[in-house]
């Protein structure tokens, strides 16, 4: 019969050595990498093989390059609070995380706000999904890079409610955080290519 | 087709290339299209290669922190460890430090 120590060892918790809501979290992100990478690529070859001049076609608004910049400030200002949310989770626990988070998470929800007013006055001025390339291209790529957005907010939101109950595992941030760190670094690629 | 008009086709084919445009990318004949074309397909052939070292680097990073730590919990419950028979050791490691 095995002594009583051999029993509490046994009944410890076995360790993996990554969580496995991070490691997921990864192989969703690293599927989606691959996602606006061939975005890019189509969009990059239509671009090209369209006769010089006519990029965008006369009759369609020009994407607001400079003025979105403001929304690029945004969102990398967002990351860099979230970044900072991790330091002070993982150095001095839950409360000293809670400020940080919540001024990334502001700043995330105004990054959206801003792409949703943006998108209202282009399609105000024209640009639909069908008014021509640029458009199709313009939706498809800012649109799902939008998607990815929002749902990166709200697992953020998810993790920011726990944060003030006091009761949010180290995985579940870790995770949120892989996610909004994408939508945070793909942004600044997809604003200088699809763009300018 | 016959035998005699492919005999002669595909020779033709094979020697004009430039004729030939199996790929519309490729006979496009605009070198910007062809330099995003040729572009992407390298990023694309090196963006998983480079995620999939980077996930393999990350993994092994992370097997070394758990090897470091990790009979610490068994250590907290038996700190000389247990032996073969299941039984706790007569002399804890701290004790033979002296």
């Amino acid at each position: 019969m095995a002594s009583p120590e051999a029993s509490a060892v046994r009944a410890l918790p076995r360790r993996g050595f990554t969580d496995h809501v991070l490691f997921g979290m990864a192989i969703f992100v690293f599927t989606e990498v691959m996602v606006f990478a061939a975005f890019l690529s189509a969009y990059l070859i239509v671009r090209n093989s369209a006769p010089p001049g006519s990029w965008p076609p006369a009759d369609q608004p020009r994407l607001p390059f400079e003025k979105t910049a403001w929304n690029t400030v945004a969102l990398l200002a967002s990351g860099a609070l979230v970044a900072r949310a991790q330091r002070a989770f993982r150095q001095r626990g839950q409360a000293a995380a809670r400020a940080p988070l919540t001024a990334g998470v502001v700043l995330g929800a105004l990054f959206v706000l801003l792409q949703g007013a943006e998108w209202s006055a282009l399609l105000r001025q024209g640009l639909t999904i069908s008014s021509s390339q640029v458009g199709g291209f313009f939706y498809l790529i800012i649109g799902c890079h939008a998607l990815h957005a929002v749902g990166a907010l709200a697992l953020l939101v998810w993790c920011w409610s726990s944060l003030l109950a006091g009761r949010m595992p180290a995985a579940r941030f870790g995770a949120a955080q892989l996610f909004w760190y994408f939508v945070v670094l793909v942004w600044p690629v997809l604003w200088l290519v699809v763009y300018r | 087709m016959n035998t005699r008009r492919l005999l002669v086709l595909v020779p033709a084919l094979l020697a004009a290339p430039a004729v030939a445009h199996a790929c519309a990318v490729c006979g496009g004949g605009n070198p910007a299209n062809r330099f995003a074309f040729f572009a992407s397909t390298i990023a694309l052939s090196l963006l998983p290669l480079g995620l999939f070292a980077g996930a393999f680097l990350w993994l092994r990073s992370r097997h070394s922190d758990h090897g470091r730590t990790e009979f610490d919990d068994r250590d907290a419950v038996v700190p000389g460890g247990l032996s073969a028979s299941g039984s706790a050791s007569a002399v804890p490691p701290s004790s033979t430090s002296t």
